[in-house]
């Protein structure tokens, strides 16, 4: 039987302050080595008249993630926990040593393994607390120093829907990363639900200068000034006649398109995310860490449509079916008329792509590490394809292997692997994959695992 | 030739050239001695029954020794083609074909040869020639061979499917029957890179590009791809690959069966009925 305690953390010079425990397993359930027991939210504190704080933007979402080294039956300290608001705020002094519970385990050493989950809200004011990494995040990261030493190797994922399983994982909290990779290691991830990150988006942004930034500023402002002169009195239905004795209209409607606009705009002049650096708490305390040391892509992200403002050449990729009726219709009405659809082929991806590769190696000297799609379909059963004539080239099928091979041909950069999710599919049957995007459970573990491989192959450190 | 047609029965003639995912498909499976699959007529028994397929199988060196009527690839003088050891794909047969010979209702050809099979050329008279198991030979025909040929390497893409259009369209003309092509999976179990830095094409890659030159091909073409691609997409590589080229006996219950639904589609049953 070994104790189970605290382990030792530090954001020296700051405090360092946690809430009560929430237990992720129940007292006397057997739990694997590295799989998750309890959480505790974190919050650094200095004294009044100290600079801003490290981890200032991800204050509100900081959770520290706990399990045991070892694989038994645990049993905790009932106390620990204290429920409500007390295991949401950060109110207690970090306690390194203080035993939360008992493991009937063998293992002398029952220091508890710490993994932090930081979450960057899409809009400061965004409330969303709950489970683990709860709310809207334009970033979430976790980071462990596990049993390793050295420095933290850095994974940043810029892909699409499909890395969200891949690294996130159903947890949405990087969980399964956690139990393979030994540490010390990070993984960071940023949403695409305003922009997608595709090589040209990315490549942009990377040269973006201040000037280039401040007129993408002055476009936006000009359409937001246009769009709200544009309201009038029937832009409220909430106080439409008849809305004083209860109404189904929701939401002001016209503000959902100006948000959308305003957070596009942040996430395109706010840092550009392979650049960008992070903090990390650790046993010794705060380190600074450089720009990620991987980076994984989507091929999905290069077939997405591109738009480019027209007076400023700004570039833009967005999902089509984010907009609906509430976000869309005077977006949709802006893009038509400030910016140019931009048709891209293979031959402009690879030549992005490529691009990018040279960029950041230059930069940051970063792999890039490129999801291919899942072109192989149970949907299209075609064996005679002579009635296609032309349009056989248009079409998504072809375009995706056409894409895929390309890929192929790109990996002979030498920062430039691919993550080849179309074999991966094939050797389970596409059914785990139906739809070429959302893959099933098994799947997405067959992927961690060959982005693990690719990985380690690479030598990023701590994976 | 498989399964004779008795008085009762109609016969569906097809002439297959193809190597082992032709052979095992249409033909037979056979591991250790013990029959995985039986070929085609599993298939019709239950489908189709009354009619029995009749099978002439060539295996195929590579589909650019396939010559149309009237051609003549240059090939090995008999003596050197006699005196060389040769298995499955006969060093005489390698340049001839009994394809346009008789009429058929279908032809079945594939890919495979294209993709995989490395060729030698005789260094002065420049025929091709694939020296099958070339390791399993004697050190006399080894040493003949390394003196006299070079290497010509793996088929080019573009050749292969200009070739392979020459094809179909003489059988057009010529057997007026329908044209099967198999593609092929490109998923080789245990394989997985992810880097191709100062490398060659990988097999895979060669396969993906093949599968996509064919499915241009048959744009402008009225032939019938048979997609074992997508057949192992769907139910999956682990449970229907063996290695890159043969398949368990389910995978080739699949793609026999996508065989007999293209000729069906093709009207093959439908005319052999209505014969007298």
């Amino acid at each position: 039987m070994s104790e189970l305690r605290l382990p030792m953390l530090s954001a020296r010079p700051f405090n360092l302050l946690r809430s009560g425990l929430q237990w992720l397993r129940r007292s006397g359930d057997h739990v694997d080595a590295r799989e998750p027991v309890a959480v505790c939210h974190l919050r650094l504190s200095g004294p009044r008249d100290a600079p801003t704080p490290p981890l200032a933007e991800e204050q509100h979402d900081l959770q520290l993630v706990l399990a045991s080294r070892t694989a038994g039956t645990v049993q905790y300290q009932a106390d620990l926990s204290r429920g409500g608001y007390q295991d949401l705020l950060g109110s207690t002094e970090w306690d390194a040593g203080t035993t939360v519970g008992s493991i009937d385990a063998p293992d002398g050493n029952g220091e508890l393994m710490s993994m932090v989950l930081a979450g960057r809200r899409g809009f400061e004011n965004g409330e969303g607390r709950g489970g683990l990494l709860a709310g809207w995040h334009e970033r979430a990261r976790a980071f462990w120093e596990g049993n390793g030493a050295g420095r933290f190797g850095t994974v940043l994922s810029l892909g699409t829907c499909e890395q969200t399983g891949v690294f996130r994982g159903e947890d949405m909290a990087f969980l399964s990363w956690f139990a393979r990779a030994p540490g010390p290691a990070q993984i960071v991830a940023v949403a695409d639900e305003r922009c997608v990150h595709s090589s040209a988006v990315l490549l942009q942004h990377l040269r973006r200068t201040s000037a280039e930034a401040q007129a993408i500023t002055a476009a936006v402002h000009e359409w937001l000034g246009e769009r709200m002169a544009q309201l009038d009195l029937h832009s409220f239905p909430a106080f439409e006649p008849g809305a004083a004795s209860g109404t189904l209209a929701g939401r002001w409607p016209a503000v959902q398109d100006l948000l959308f606009a305003l957070h596009l705009l942040g996430e395109s002049v706010g840092s550009c995310p392979i650049l960008e650096g992070s903090e990390l708490l650790t046993r010794g305390g705060l380190v600074q860490q450089g720009p990620a040391d991987a980076i994984a892509l989507s091929m999905g992200s290069e077939l997405v449509p591109h738009y480019r403002h027209r007076r400023t050449g700004w570039l833009i990729a967005i999902h089509g079916f984010r907009f609906g009726p509430y976000i869309g219709p005077g977006l949709m009405e802006w893009l038509r008329r400030d910016f140019e659809p931009v048709r891209r082929t293979v031959a402009n991806m690879q030549q992005d792509l490529s691009a990018l590769a040279a960029e950041v190696m230059a930069r940051t000297g970063a792999a890039l590490l490129v999801q291919n799609l899942v072109a192989s379909s149970a949907l299209n059963r075609i064996s005679n394809y002579s009635w296609l004539g032309e349009a056989f080239d248009q079409t998504l099928p072809v375009i995706s292997t056409e894409a895929n091979l390309m890929l192929g041909d790109l990996t002979r950069t030498p920062n430039v692997s691919m993550i080849d999710s179309d074999a991966l599919a094939v050797a389970l049957g596409v059914k785990h994959c139906p739809d070429g995007a959302h893959a099933s459970g098994e799947l997405l573990e067959a992927q961690r695992r060959e982005v693990h491989r690719i990985l380690r192959e690479r030598r990023i450190p701590g994976f | 030739m498989s399964a004779p047609a008795s008085r009762s029965t109609r016969a569906l003639r097809i002439f297959a050239r193809g190597n082992v995912d032709v052979r095992d498909s249409m033909l037979w499976s056979r591991v250790n001695g013990v029959v995985q699959w039986n070929g085609i007529n599993e298939v019709l028994r239950v489908r189709h029954p009354g009619i029995v397929a009749k099978v002439k199988h060539e295996t195929c060196a590579r589909i650019d020794l396939l010559p149309v009527p009237g051609e003549i690839l240059p090939a090995p003088p008999e003596e050197i083609a006699r005196g060389l050891p040769s298995g499955a794909h006969p060093i005489a047969r390698q340049h001839q074909s009994a394809l346009f010979d008789t009429p058929v209702d279908a032809v079945i050809l594939s890919l495979q040869s294209a993709v995989l099979n490395t060729l030698v050329r005789h260094r002065r008279d420049g025929w091709l020639l694939l020296p099958e198991q070339f390791d399993s030979w004697d050190s006399a025909s080894r040493a003949w061979l390394e003196h006299e040929c070079e290497n010509a390497g793996l088929a080019a893409i573009e050749p292969t499917l200009r070739r392979l259009e020459q094809l179909i369209s003489t059988v057009h003309e010529r057997l007026a029957a329908p044209v099967l092509v198999y593609n092929l999976s490109p998923i080789i179990p245990g394989e997985q890179p992810h880097c191709w830095l100062g490398a060659e094409d990988s097999l895979a890659l060669r396969v993906r590009r093949f599968n996509l030159g064919l499915a241009e091909l048959a744009t402008r073409l009225d032939f019938s791809i048979v997609d074992v691609d997508r057949i192992v997409a769907c139910a999956g590589a682990d449970r229907l690959k063996v290695d890159l080229v043969h398949l368990t006996a389910e995978g080739l219950r699949l793609v026999t069966e996508e065989v007999v639904r293209i000729l069906e589609e093709r009207g093959c049953f439908d005319a052999l009925r209505a014969q007298p």
